[in-house]
């Protein structure tokens, strides 16, 4: 009933108000979007490794100082900017830690940004696993701390980035933190092209997780990026994930990052995915995220890219409002909007 | 690069079927090289006066003008901007340019020598993290009256800051085309730039240390269209737009611009300062006439005249 | 004579810039420097006794820690081995100096042959993980036991 209570602003601010129209207009009517997969950042933040990395996919000039771009387009005013073009109405922000791959932005990155954007910003907290045996309460009740600040309302891990594996049974305690806070988690799923990513299976595969999955059924799991093989850019684990959708009431699915222009220029991957998706029946398990703004112009770009997918895949106009805004709000009970 | 390094042969090739490129901005007239003011034309030993090119004289003998005498007859001298665009400057001439923009900058100075061959420095920078400083020549092929064709080749060294850090030594071939019209002179310039990037590699073990080394490659290739524009004939205005691929085909790359600024003039000779305030003070009213008339030339259009051909080849204005 | 002195000059100026060059030659010449050290391993990976000791043993040779700072991490993998089976070994590893310090060794027994430790539905295999505590040392005896099930070298490490 807690969680529903917050459905009303919501609601309210979707639909009424008189702020600038937002949203995707599907056979003449206008839908709001929830993008639930926004990455922040601090270029210091980032290990030199993949600042390399990273700066040998910016285009000339910009890879000479890639620092200065990346802090223009990862910045809070940045990434609202991005929202405003793709009219998305509200991003949920990602805390990460990950400093063999990644990097990190921290939850206190996490907490101000939404802090300095609370009608357009959420966030989801993560915590470091890097001596666990040691240090996992600590871990655990920094989390808690985390998921306390105002517009946290979920958790945020990647298995392969973060190293550990998705089936090991000393990890579960986050999930439990999860569970009684009723705060979803979002997980990475498939492998990844960063330098120093643990691609073995059981850090990738999300069959992996089914033993969490089931052992924790007050846990929503969110699957994210639908299980992609980002290195072979080939569709991977998705009917794995479908599989869990179709099995455990607590499995939602996000499609993001697959079907950008880099990794599916044609489009083919992501139409192949929501055929697939909406063949296994589990389109109300489906939330949006783009795993933006990555350069500039990027968060609109993936929304179109899907809008047309689903398109292209025949859903009908709910079923889009449920992806884009309608299943978020049901999972998280969404704080804010304008 | 071989492609272009082919061209400039056969350019070369074809130039030489010309009397060698001269300094386009004197020639001596058809007739004879006395002029209407009765100054005779400085022998090639004439002290004082820096070369500016051949002309023709009586039935076809060659003669050689001064940068006086080429003044006091009245006959146009081209502008620095010209120069720029084609990348050689003419015997005794020398240039410098300094250009800003996204994301290069630069400085170069260049001097012309015989031959249609010009020497030159210059530094660019990209964003003050990509130096590269080199050192080359340029030569120029063709040198007709609306087309200029040059080339050159440089040598320095790279250095780049930050993520992508990385120095080395660094060639490059260009290849210019200038079309120098009344008043400005479009040019294309494409350049091939070729970075040797060494890694080392060490092996300690326990007999000892293996140490070895390996070489890659960066390419660079470079377009810039661009037009030169003459303000005075010393001093003129260089902007372009700049395609500038490194690292290709690695990577996509967004064009830039650039603005500058191009100076230039004549080598001073030793004596020439002597000689010019000797000459002040002894001349002084009497070649009044002369004054005139040198300052008129010196900010005349290129192809200004009086009834001298300015191309000892084809008859008319070599530029 | 006059004519020849500017040109004079200018060959000079010429040898002064090559010569500049030349020697930032000297200490600007090297992009990557990369040193590796060699470590011969030896000894053996077992499993506790009774234990079945069928398969393949998957080997990863990791730095013990990398990083600095709030990027600093443990376990940066080196390089991977597999070993026809349980028992003696002897394998030569170089190991990149610039990456990290310290070196541990974590091994698992592939019992049915997979190539995944503990797939879903699989047995449990065993895992373990040492530190070599006397590197840096070219010749290095590994002595170690799979006792963990299916356990990743992170939760094995510190």
């Amino acid at each position: 009933m807690l969680r529903r209570w917050w459905l009303i602003p919501c609601a309210l601010a979707l639909t009424c108000g008189d702020a600038e129209p937002v949203g995707v207009v599907i056979d003449g009517e206008r839908i709001p979007v929830i993008d639930m997969h926004l990455h922040p950042g601090d270029w210091d933040g980032v290990p030199p490794d993949t600042q390399e990395f990273l700066a040998e996919r910016f285009p000339w000039p910009f890879k000479l100082n890639p620092g200065r771009l990346a802090e223009t387009t990862l910045s809070a005013d940045g990434i609202v900017r991005e929202l405003d073009a793709a009219g998305v109405d509200v991003g949920v922000l990602f805390a990460v830690y990950a400093p063999r791959t990644v990097g990190i932005a921290s939850n206190s990155l996490v907490i101000s940004a939404v802090a300095e954007h609370p009608d357009r910003f959420l966030g989801l907290a993560s915590l470091r696993v890097d001596d666990w045996r040691s240090d996992a309460s600590k871990e655990l009740s920094r989390l808690e701390d985390a998921l306390g600040a105002p517009g946290m309302v979920g958790v945020k891990l990647a298995h392969a980035h973060m190293h550990f594996r998705m089936d090991d049974p000393e990890y579960f305690g986050i999930y439990e933190v999860a569970g009684r806070l009723g705060k979803p988690v979002y997980l990475h799923t498939g492998n990844s092209p960063f330098p120093g990513i643990a691609q073995a299976p059981e850090y990738t595969d999300p069959a992996y997780l089914e033993p969490a999955i089931a052992a924790f059924p007050q846990t929503i799991f969110i699957l994210g990026h639908l299980g992609y093989d980002f290195v072979r850019d080939e569709i991977g684990e998705l009917d794995t994930c479908i599989d869990l959708a179709r099995r455990y009431p607590n499995v939602y699915l996000e499609p993001s990052a697959l079907g950008s222009a880099g990794n599916d220029p044609d489009g083919e991957i992501l139409l192949t995915a929501f055929e697939r998706i909406k063949e296994g029946e589990v389109i109300d398990r489906v939330i949006y995220g783009s795993d933006g703004p990555q350069s500039p112009g990027f968060v609109s770009d993936y929304l179109q890219r899907t809008v047309t997918a689903m398109e292209g895949a025949e859903y009908d106009t709910e079923e889009i409002r449920a992806v884009l805004a309608g299943n978020f709000i049901k999972v998280f009970g969404a704080e804010a909007g304008r | 690069m071989i492609i272009s390094s082919l061209l400039g042969a056969s350019l070369l090739l074809l130039a030489e079927e010309a009397p060698a490129p001269t300094a386009r901005d004197a020639s001596a007239p058809l007739e004879a090289a006395s002029t209407d003011d009765g100054a005779a034309p400085a022998s090639s030993d004439t002290p004082g006066n820096a070369r500016v090119g051949h002309g023709r004289g009586p039935a076809g003998v060659p003669a050689t003008f001064t940068r006086s005498t080429a003044l006091r007859a009245r006959i146009g001298v081209e502008p620095s901007a010209f120069e720029g665009a084609s990348g050689v400057s003419s015997e005794g001439r020398w240039l410098a340019s300094a250009t800003a923009g996204y994301p290069w900058w630069g400085v170069r100075l260049q001097l012309g020598l015989r031959h249609g061959l010009s020497p030159l420095v210059e530094v660019q920078t990209a964003l003050a993290r990509r130096w590269r400083p080199a050192a080359g020549l340029a030569m120029l092929w063709v040198n007709l009256p609306r087309l200029r064709i040059g080339g050159e080749a440089l040598l320095g060294w790279l250095f780049q800051s930050g993520e992508l850090g990385r120095r080395g030594p660094n060639a490059e071939l260009r290849v210019r085309i200038a079309a120098p019209l009344r008043r400005v002179a479009p040019y294309i310039m494409l350049g091939s730039q070729h970075t040797l990037l060494a890694d080392r590699t060490t092996v300690i073990r326990a007999a000892g240390e293996e140490r070895s080394w390996s070489l890659r490659g960066e390419w660079t290739g470079w377009g810039t269209v661009g037009v030169a524009v003459p303000i005075t004939r010393r001093v003129g205005l260089d902007l372009g737009v700049d395609l500038t691929w490194v690292d290709a085909p690695e990577t996509i790359a967004i064009p830039g611009a650039h603005g500058g600024i191009i100076i230039g003039g004549f080598r001073q000779d030793p004596g020439a300062s002597k000689k010019r305030r000797s000459r002040g003070k002894s001349q002084s009213r009497t070649q009044s006439g002369d004054a005139a008339s040198a300052r008129a030339a010196r900010v005349m259009p290129p192809y200004a005249h009086t009834g001298a051909s300015l191309d000892p080849v084809s008859g008319g204005p070599s530029l | 004579m006059n004519r020849q002195a500017p040109q004079r000059r200018l060959a000079a100026g010429l040898a002064a810039i090559v010569s500049l060059l030349a020697g930032i030659c000297l200490g600007a010449c090297v992009n990557d420097d990369t040193t590796l050290y060699e470590v011969n391993l030896s000894g053996t990976i077992d499993v506790a006794e009774g234990e079945p000791s069928g398969g393949r043993v998957h080997v990863e040779v990791l730095h013990a820690r990398s990083g600095a700072g709030t990027l600093a991490y443990p376990l940066r993998p080196i390089t991977d081995l597999e070993l026809d089976g349980l028992g003696e070994f002897a394998e030569s590893v170089l190991v990149p100096m610039e990456n990290g310090e310290g070196l541990v060794v974590y091994a698992w027994l592939d019992r049915d042959g997979d190539g995944a430790l503990c797939a879903p539905g699989a047995a449990p295999e065993p895992a373990g993980i040492i530190e070599l505590e006397d590197f840096p040392a070219h010749e290095l005896e590994v002595e170690l036991v799979l006792t963990e099930p299916c356990a990743g070298p992170e939760i094995l490490y510190p």
